[in-house]
């Protein structure tokens, strides 16, 4: 039998118009003191940018700014606030008033700032600061060395009635022990304490009255009775307005009204729960409490825009663009968007433009439900193409990828291919780099055709590439890469031209 | 004995007299009081038919103008003129920290927000403090009293849950008697010392991380809230507010941007 051999090569190729590829002369980069005013952008400082955008009367030094003495970043210290803040150029830092220094400073060194129930994790010119706002002598705890520890400190304090002397008067104000035997109110007068008790307790002789008046505390979620001496009371509770033991002695949360509640919109009961969605506010005409002006409003997010209902603070991903997100069909110009339930408010945060991020998610229990976080984190696709095993390729400790058992990419010589879970958008309008990566999905197919006596041409190897699934395997693997091939945008529309070329040659 | 009952006659006539001066100079006090109170009760209002003493007089005329002015430099970040900035929305926001670079920190370009905002409010209600205590003055020429006036200064500060403007306009008002001021001390409502200074933190967050978790912050302030819209360029816009007051602060960072693509060589 005579026999003789066709071979077709068929390949696959990208179609990329490039808009602009104009090639810039060089221009070295310098460490600019202060970049040229220009209508777009003003001026900036100390920048690492083209030597033509620098101001020329500016230092310059072509190095970067973290090696030179100009621009140098360093700690800038505030003096009056008691803040500071890293990554300041000294130019920058002294032209507003602070003090620079290009090691962090001892004065910037934190500790534990006591103010009255209340504690901040500061610096000490922070807490002299904080403490003179609110009319409280300095107490700062230079040995608590986190957080943690200086919130536990204010925890424990015990808390009650003191009854002093102001202006030849006996008046009462509830504090802690602390306060009220060094100093009421920031003065020098000491009062005599009753702890656990309030200041409308008719045993410690104060002249304060209970009365219908509410308001809401600094630092606490409740509505809070107000006695006659200014002082919050207990929790709000319409029932016990006329119970002298309730406007005796302090009570905890968790011995007030509808413990177990959130207490929305509750005309009777102001035991807001912030954690489940309720915080004291102010109310409006329409919705009153039975005293005072008070109310634990309702923070929570009722159906959503995905149809869902939300607790204040919890936060979801969404992606409502065209496409298909974690399976590598993801459209041009989408991106992924974090929710966030603020205030009864459903807030938008968008990730990163070109799907440089992409939105996670996680729900944690809680007592009376789960509770919903997302985040917007960076999309790890950059070295997907280059993972020739399956078990690196899907690592997701390293990278966010996929891999495609049995697709070869042009210059991969595995039996799979790692391709981006999400594929990152491209600035495919400019540029030569587009071109780089979505030519990765080029492709040649080597088909054998057998050519019989009797018979014409038989197709003998490859015969695959000559099928449509092929085509579509391929074009899959392309729009995979980025922002190549056969795409849709983001609002579902096709492009003008179908986005792959294929070309069959005869040898 | 004589003597003694002589000298505490004597005593006695030296107490009366000390007497009458002392009602003398108290009733001189009290004519003076009223005649002040008569002179200086009858400043109207400005806008009103109420009358004000000089202190109500510069709270009310500054009042109507102090909150669109401290929220038109919060729309700008704390500037009226911004140095570096993009323009969004037809409005130039500064960049409070920046970088020109993909995948670097921001480099801080202002570290002391609350201090710049209030040079800046400090200029642009230097205008209107002048416009106030010119019609100050004219209120009361217009009465025939006679008003010499120096420099007009102004110093206005933040603190929790005010701004405080302290007016610094000495001036003597005169007829038949002279009163001198030397300054009048404002007091007006505002969240913007806690919303500057959680901005001061994203700053922080923005300058050291290249990112800031603005739910973190919303769940831990109640009142607060922060929009932050993620630009293509990497430029980030943040409106952090607070929900009860109103109050918006609004600036743009750019701080570890992405570049679309591979990472440049």
């Amino acid at each position: 039998m005579n026999k003789t051999t066709t071979v077709f090569t068929i390949s696959v190729a990208i179609i990329i118009v490039l808009l602009s590829a104009s090639a810039t002369a060089a221009d070295p980069t310098v460490c600019c003191e202060k970049t040229k005013a220009t209508s777009k952008q003003g001026v900036l400082y100390c920048q690492n940018v083209p030597v033509s955008e620098c101001d020329a009367s500016a230092k310059q030094v072509p190095t970067a700014c973290e090696s030179t003495s100009y621009c140098k970043p360093g700690v800038c210290y505030n003096s009056r606030e008691g803040t500071c803040l890293d990554n300041t150029p000294e130019i920058v830092c002294n032209a507003n008033g602070g003090q620079w220094s290009a090691t962090f400073p001892a004065q910037c060194n934190l500790g534990c700032c006591v103010l009255g129930d209340q504690a901040a994790f500061v610096s000490l010119v922070r807490c002299k600061r904080l403490s003179s706002f609110l009319g409280l002598t300095t107490n700062y705890k230079q040995n608590i060395q986190n957080e943690v520890q200086c919130v536990l400190e204010v925890q424990n304090q015990e808390k009650g009635a003191c009854v002093y002397e102001h202006e030849f008067e006996k008046t009462c104000t509830f504090t802690t022990r602390g306060t009220c035997t060094s100093g009421v109110n920031g003065t020098s007068i000491k009062g005599e304490f009753f702890g656990g008790k309030l200041c409308t307790a008719e045993e410690i002789g104060a002249p304060c009255a209970p009365t219908q008046q509410t308001t809401c505390v600094p630092g606490k979620d409740g509505v809070y009775f107000v006695d006659s001496c200014g002082n919050a009371a207990n929790i709000y509770d319409a029932s016990k307005l006329n119970d002298k033991s309730y406007w005796s002695t302090a009570l905890d949360v968790s011995e007030s009204c509808n413990p177990n509640s959130y207490n929305a919109n509750s005309k009777t009961c102001g035991n807001c729960n912030y954690l489940s969605g309720s915080y004291c506010r102010t109310t409006t005409r329409n919705n009153r409490p039975t005293y005072g002006n008070a109310i634990c409003t309702d923070l929570n997010c009722k159906k959503t825009s995905n149809g869902n209902s939300y607790k204040h603070g919890e936060s979801w991903c969404v992606y409502t663009d065209a496409g298909k997100k974690d399976i590598s069909d993801n459209a041009v110009g989408s991106r992924f968007y974090k929710h966030v339930c603020v205030n009864g408010e459903e807030v938008i945060e968008q990730c990163a433009d070109f799907r440089q991020e992409e939105c996670i998610e996680d729900t944690i229990e809680i007592p009376g439900g789960k509770f919903s976080q997302a985040a917007c984190r960076v999309n790890r696709w950059q070295d997907c193409t280059n993972q020739g095993e399956k078990i690196d390729c899907e690592n997701t400790e390293r990278r966010d990828c996929v891999w495609k058992e049995g697709i070869i990419l042009t210059n991969a010589s595995s039996q799979g291919a790692c391709i981006p879970k999400n594929s990152p958008g491209l600035k495919f309008w400019e540029g030569e780099s587009t071109k780089a990566i979505c030519a990765q999905a080029n492709a040649a197919c080597i088909v054998t055709f057998k050519k019989g006596v009797f018979r014409g041409e038989e197709c003998d190897q490859n015969c695959h590439c000559l099928t449509e699934g092929w085509k579509q395997e391929r074009a899959t693997v392309c729009k995979a890469l980025g922002d190549c091939g056969p795409k849709i945008n983001w609002v579902g529309q096709e492009g003008y031209k179908a986005g792959f070329k294929i070309t069959q040659e005869r040898q | 004995m004589r003597n003694i009952i002589k000298e505490n006659c004597h005593q006695r006539n030296m107490s009366k007299r000390g007497q009458i001066g002392l009602f003398v100079i108290m009733a001189v006090v009290i004519l003076a009081i009223v005649i002040a109170f008569l002179l200086f009760r009858g400043v109207k209002l400005p806008g009103t038919e109420d009358t004000a003493t000089p202190q109500q007089y510069m709270s009310s005329c500054l009042e109507p103008v102090i909150e669109p002015l401290v929220g038109e430099i919060a729309g700008q970040g704390g500037y009226t003129e911004p140095e570096g900035f993009i323009v969004y929305n037809d409005t130039k926001l500064p960049y409070l920290c920046y970088t020109s670079e993909y995948f670097k920190p921001c480099v801080i370009q202002q570290p002391d927000i609350i201090g710049n905002f209030e040079r800046s409010l400090n200029s642009a209600l230097l205008e209107e403090v002048r416009r106030c205590t010119e019609q100050f003055e004219s209120e009361f020429e217009s009465r025939r009293y006679s008003v010499s006036r120096s420099t007009t200064a102004v110093n206005a500060s933040f603190t929790p849950g005010k701004i405080q403007v302290e007016v610094l306009a000495p001036m003597t008002i005169s007829r038949d008697v002279s009163r001198t001021y030397q300054k009048f001390d404002l007091s007006f409502k505002s969240e913007y010392y806690d919303i500057l200074s959680i901005s001061t933190s994203i700053l922080d967050f923005e300058s050291t991380y290249g990112d800031s978790e603005t739910t973190a912050y919303m769940r831990y302030y109640p009142d607060v809230k922060i929009l932050k819209n993620k630009l293509s360029d990497g430029t980030k816009i943040y409106t952090v507010s607070n929900v009860v007051s109103g109050e918006e602060f609004t600036f743009a960072t750019r701080s570890l941007a992405w570049a679309a693509g591979y990472p440049p060589q």
